[in-house]
């Protein structure tokens, strides 16, 4: 499918421009759009019926933005709604969660744009390859304190103090959440959870010992990619 | 969790000198154009691409100067879940996370893979115009424009082989 670029170009990386294709004014042609918005809604009202004609055509449409364009939930009922035609950037979504990194997005959706390239009109978008791996955010967030601990002797009675005096539903829930993501989503053994010293939820919500700090680090690490 | 500004600049800055700069500019035109640019007379003026080198070698150390930095988890401690906690134990928590990332030294060694490509990108780029000033047919010019092919072949590597990633220690 050609590409074209269709928004405020300026604000998009140099690096994509030169992928666009001369935009043509005839129908006949599936286009594969990448969007930037200056507002969501402005773009799907005001080009309400440019965008129905491109999907009918086979074609589909990324939209990108520097700025949030709307919640990760309203995205997904747009998109269903325009039967997976369309997609929008998540790291882009108001409430994102931790994404692996901020890095990349320029590159990832130029390598994403070569497949558009090779693909027929209605072909099934692989739109994942265009999305950042996710890293755990509980899990993160549990590996970059006790890294810290870790790392840093001196402070580490300061860091602990820190997360003893948190309200007890939100470790709670930073825990639970972490462990689900653990256990549930990264199918990690539960002994090893235990065996690093990592607390059990219905039990005391601290940091593990000291004596257990590095081995929780290792086990917490293997969570992560790189 | 949203990704920090600072780092989306950085991502666009190294997509652009990768691509749009050493890809799809200056590597395509020394292979493509340096055999009519050896045949050009001394008299006329250096090609665009060729000019514009010293102005994306300033992007570039821009880009080398915050490296070290860009890729630091202590980014991280800000935002999400750990934003929660008090100002002081956020300092705290990520001063030790960068500091255990520059003891990992990961980066380092990519860094200075890429200063080192990117010196030698400037050294052959600063003989270019004074072989260029030579004329027609020189074998100078030659070995110039073909050792500058090889160095921004080699500073693209540098920047395709940065991590994708934040990197935790």
């Amino acid at each position: 499918m050609k590409i074209f670029f269709f928004g405020t170009e300026q604000k998009l990386p140099l690096a994509l421009q030169p992928n666009f294709s001369d935009y043509e004014d005839n129908w006949d042609d599936p286009w594969f759009w990448l969007v930037h918005p200056g507002s969501l809604s402005s773009f799907l009202i005001e080009k309400q019926e440019q965008v129905s004609k491109c999907i009918k055509r086979g074609g589909a449409i990324l939209l990108v933005s520097g700025s949030p364009l709307c919640s990760e939930k309203e995205a997904q009922r747009l998109e269903a709604e325009k039967n997976d035609r369309i997609h929008f950037l998540r790291s882009s979504c108001t409430d994102s969660p931790v994404g692996s990194a901020p890095s990349r997005v320029a590159l990832r959706i130029l390598r994403f744009l070569k497949l558009i390239e090779d693909l027929n009109p209605y072909e099934t978008v692989p739109w994942s390859e265009v999305e950042a791996s996710r890293w755990p955010e509980n899990l993160l967030a549990i590996y970059l304190v006790v890294k810290a601990l870790q790392t840093c002797l001196e402070d580490e009675s300061a860091i602990r103090n820190a997360w003893d005096l948190m309200d007890t539903e939100w470790k709670r829930k930073v825990w639970v959440n972490a462990w689900n993501e653990y256990h549930e989503d990264l199918k990690m053994n539960a002994s090893s959870w235990t065996d690093a010293g990592l607390p059990a939820l219905d039990g005391d919500l601290g940091m593990p010992v000291s004596s257990k700090v590095a081995a929780a680090t290792t086990t917490l690490r293997r969570a992560f990619p790189n | 969790m949203k990704p920090v500004a600072a780092n989306i600049d950085l991502d666009q800055l190294r997509a652009t000198l990768e691509h749009t700069w050493l890809k799809r500019r200056l590597l395509f035109l020394l292979r493509t154009e340096r055999d009519e640019w050896l045949k050009a007379v001394a008299t006329e003026p250096l090609p665009e691409v060729l000019e514009g080198i010293p102005a994306q070698i300033q992007q570039s150390r821009h880009l080398l100067s915050s490296l070290l930095e860009g890729y630091s988890p202590a980014q991280l401690i800000d935002q999400g879940v750990l934003a929660a906690l008090p100002r002081e134990a956020r300092g705290l928590i990520r001063d030790a996370v960068h500091r255990a990332y520059l003891n990992s030294n990961v980066m380092q060694p990519l860094v200075a893979r890429f200063g080192t490509a990117l010196n030698d990108v400037e050294s052959q780029a600063a003989q270019v115009p004074s072989a260029w000033a030579t004329g027609v047919g020189n074998e100078k010019l030659t070995g110039v424009l073909m050792n500058l092919e090889y160095a921004a072949e080699q500073l693209r590597r540098a920047l395709l082989d940065l991590p994708q990633e934040v990197v935790l220690p």
